[in-house]
C-alpha cells in the first residue's frame, strides 16, 4: 500500500513548532494523546496515513497511561492508517529534548534563549523567527532526539514501533 | 502588459515580499504553451499562476493590489482598493512592479510611495525606469539590465528611460521631472483587465458592461454543464425580464434580438421554473440556482472575456469554490486554453485537486499567513522536477501553507 499522508501528532505549540524547525516531511496536528479521545477526529484520518506520534515521558506518571494506549490502539488498529503508527518518545519533555541533543545543561539552554524558567524558554521559542538557525548554531544534533527511555514502559508491540531521526523523511531544501 | 515582479510593503498583509512571476528555463514538454514573449524566447513569464493558499492568507488582496497598480497605470491615481489597503496608515506604502509590454518590447519598472487619501498629496514618490528587451535577452538579463538604471539613477542609453518625481518637493528639477512623467504615455502600457474578485456583500454577478461581451450559448453551454435541470436559455429585453410573469414569458421569448444593448438573460427549467438575469447583473429568483450554479454565471462572463479580449491581464478569485473538483478542473483548463498569446491569469483556490492537473510548477504560488503577515512561496526551489507530486508535498505540509485547527480542537475536545 502505497503512503501518502505522513501526520505528526505533538502535544503543543512549541512541539509544533519546534518540529517545524527540524524540517520533516509531514503535516503537524497538535493533539495531545493523554487527555483526549481519538475517536474524536477519526473521521479526519485521511487514506494511506502514516502517523507518528512524539509525546512526553514525564507525564506518564500523572495521568493515566490507559487513555494514551486506547488512542494508539484506536489508531494501529484504523483501515486508514493500516497500522502505519510510530512512536517517537521524547526526553521527558521538549525542553530536556532540546538540552540533551544540543548537548547543553538546561540552565545554559535556558540561557542560550535569554530566558529565565521553562514558560519564559517557551515562549522565547513561539515567538522565535528564526528558530531552525539558532538551533544549528546550538549545534542540535537531531539524531540524539526522541531517546526517551519510559517506552520500556508500554507493551512490547508497542516498544518495537519506536522510531528516531534517521527513519524519518525530510524537506529537500 | 505583463507582470513580471511585484514588490509589496506595508500594504494590506503584505510586507517587504517580493512575487517573482518569471521561470529561468523552457519545461521540455509543458502543457501551457508560448511562455515567453513572442520574438524573445529567452524571456520566459507565467502566463497562468495559480494560487493557493488557506482563508486569510491574502489571495483576494493580492489581486486587489494588482487591479489597483494596473489602475495606476492606466488612469495615474490611487485607486481605493490601494489606499484603503495600508496596513500601517501612519507610514506610507509602496508597490513596486515590473512588466513587460509585448507590442514595445519593453521592460519597466515603477515605484510608487503613497499614502491614505486623507492626506493633501496621496502620491508621495513615483520611480520609473525601462529598457528595450533585445533578441537574445533572457528575463534575467533584462531585469539585470533594468535593475542596473534604477540603481545609478539615470538612462544608460537612447532605448532606455529614468524618472524619479518627489511630490513633496517643489524644487525645479521635481516639477520638471513630474512634467516628463505626465507626457510619459504609461497608459500605453496598462493593456486591458478583468478581475473577478470574490467580495463580499455582492449583489450583483457580472456588470452591465460584462454582458456585451458574452453570447447566450455559451452561458447555455455552462450552466447546463453545472445544472442538467436547465432546458434552456434566451435572450430577452430588459422590459421582459422587468415583468417577471410566466404568462408573459412566450411574448419575452418572441422580442428576442441578439443585437439589442437592453437584453438580460432567460433561464428556463426543464420543469418550467424560470430566472431572470437582467442587465445590470441582478438576478430574479436567485434561490432557485445552486449556489455552484449562481457562481458559475460570473465564471461564464470571465470566461467570455478571456476568450474575447485575448491579451490581457485575468483574475479569477475563488469563484469555483462551491464546485465539482472536476467541473473546476475542466473550467480552468477552457479557461488557460482560450488565453490570448500575451495574456496572464491568476486563479486562487482552496482545492487541492487542482495540484493535481498536469502544470508545470512554477505556474503555482502558494500563500501563508504567519500572525498576521503573509508570505507567498514559489515551489520551484523545493520542486525541481514535475514528476515530483506537488499534491504529497502540499498534503504532508512542506510549504507550511495547510491552516492551523488547533482552536477547533480545542472546541472538539470541549466537554
Amino acid at each position: 500500500m502505497p503512503t501518502n499522508n505522513l501526520w505528526f501528532f505533538v502535544e503543543g505549540q512549541t512541539e509544533k513548532k519546534f518540529l517545524e524547525a527540524l524540517n520533516v516531511l509531514g503535516a503537524i496536528k497538535q493533539y495531545n494523546l493523554w487527555q483526549i479521545d481519538i475517536n474524536r477526529i477519526i473521521r479526519q484520518l485521511k487514506p494511506n496515513t502514516t502517523i507518528y506520534i512524539v509525546y512526553d515521558t514525564d507525564v506518564s506518571d500523572k495521568i493515566p497511561e490507559q487513555r494514551f494506549l486506547s488512542n494508539i490502539d484506536s489508531l494501529y488498529n484504523h483501515n486508514r492508517v493500516n497500522k502505519n503508527v510510530y512512536l517517537l518518545p521524547q526526553t521527558k519533555n521538549l525542553e530536556d529534548e532540546i538540552s540533551t541533543a544540543c548537548s547543553l545543561t538546561k540552565g545554559t539552554l535556558l540561557k542560550e534563549f535569554r530566558a529565565q524558567g521553562t514558560k519564559e524558554l517557551k515562549s522565547t521559542i513561539l515567538g522565535c523567527t528564526n528558530l531552525s538557525q539558532r538551533l544549528q548554531k546550538l549545534k542540535l544534533n537531531p539524531h540524539k532526539l526522541w531517546r526517551g527511555e519510559s517506552i520500556a514502559l508500554l507493551p512490547r508491540q508497542w516498544q518495537k514501533r519506536r522510531k528516531f531521526f534517521k527513519d524519518l523523511k525530510l524537506i529537500k531544501t | 502588459m505583463i507582470f513580471t515582479k511585484v514588490s509589496l510593503s506595508n500594504l494590506y498583509c503584505f510586507d517587504d515580499i517580493d512575487i517573482d512571476l518569471t521561470f529561468p528555463r523552457t519545461v521540455k514538454d509543458s502543457s501551457i504553451a508560448d511562455e515567453f514573449l513572442h520574438g524573445r524566447p529567452s524571456f520566459h513569464f507565467k502566463r497562468v499562476c495559480i494560487l493557493a493558499g488557506a482563508n486569510a492568507s491574502g489571495k483576494t488582496s493580492f489581486g486587489k493590489i494588482l487591479c489597483g497598480i494596473q489602475n495606476y497605470i492606466k488612469r495615474g491615481m490611487i485607486f481605493d482598493w490601494l489606499s484603503s489597503g495600508i496596513t500601517d496608515q501612519s507610514q506610507p506604502a509602496n508597490f513596486k512592479v515590473e512588466y513587460a509590454t509585448p507590442r514595445d518590447y519593453k521592460l519597466h519598472f515603477l515605484s510608487v510611495t503613497f499614502t491614505t487619501k486623507e492626506q493633501k498629496n496621496s502620491i508621495l514618490s513615483v520611480e520609473y525606469a525601462n529598457v528595450y528587451i533585445r533578441k537574445g535577452d533572457s528575463n534575467a538579463t533584462a531585469r539585470q539590465r533594468l535593475m542596473a538604471i534604477v540603481e545609478n539613477k539615470k538612462q544608460s542609453s537612447r532605448n532606455t528611460c529614468y524618472l524619479f518625481v518627489d511630490f513633496d518637493e517643489d524644487s525645479e528639477k521635481s516639477i520638471r521631472a513630474q512634467r516628463q512623467l505626465s507626457a510619459l504615455d504609461l497608459a500605453a502600457g496598462a493593456g486591458g483587465w478583468f478581475y473577478c474578485l470574490a467580495k463580499t456583500g455582492d449583489k450583483n454577478i457580472f456588470t452591465p458592461d460584462d454582458k456585451k461581451i458574452l453570447k447566450v450559448d455559451v452561458l447555455q453551454k455552462i450552466l447546463k454543464t453545472f445544472d442538467p435541470s436547465i432546458d434552456e436559455i434566451n435572450n430577452i429585453s430588459i422590459d421582459a425580464s422587468k415583468s417577471d410573469d410566466a404568462s408573459k414569458s412566450d411574448d419575452a421569448s418572441k422580442s428576442d434580438d441578439a443585437s439589442k444593448s437592453d437584453k438580460g438573460y432567460r433561464i428556463k427549467f426543464k420543469n418550467g421554473d424560470r430566472c431572470l438575469l437582467d442587465g445590470d447583473g441582478g438576478i430574479t429568483n436567485p434561490k432557485r440556482l445552486s449556489r455552484g450554479t449562481y457562481e458559475a454565471i460570473a465564471v461564464a462572463f470571465f470566461y467570455a472575456s478571456v476568450s474575447s479580449r485575448r491579451d490581457a491581464t485575468f483574475y479569477l478569485d475563488e469563484k469555483m469554490a462551491f464546485s465539482h473538483s472536476d467541473l473546476e478542473q475542466a473550467l480552468l483548463n477552457l479557461i488557460v486554453d482560450k488565453l490570448g498569446r500575451h495574456a496572464q491569469f491568476f486563479y486562487t483556490t482552496h482545492n487541492c485537486d487542482i495540484l493535481e492537473l498536469n502544470y508545470p510548477v512554477h505556474s503555482y504560488l502558494f500563500f501563508r499567513k504567519t500572525d498576521s503577515l503573509s508570505e507567498c512561496i514559489n515551489p520551484t526551489h523545493l520542486v525541481k522536477k514535475n514528476d515530483r507530486n506537488l499534491l504529497n508535498l502540499v498534503k504532508n505540509d512542506v510549504f507550511s501553507m495547510l491552516p492551523d485547527t488547533t482552536y477547533l480542537n480545542e472546541l472538539l475536545f470541549e466537554d
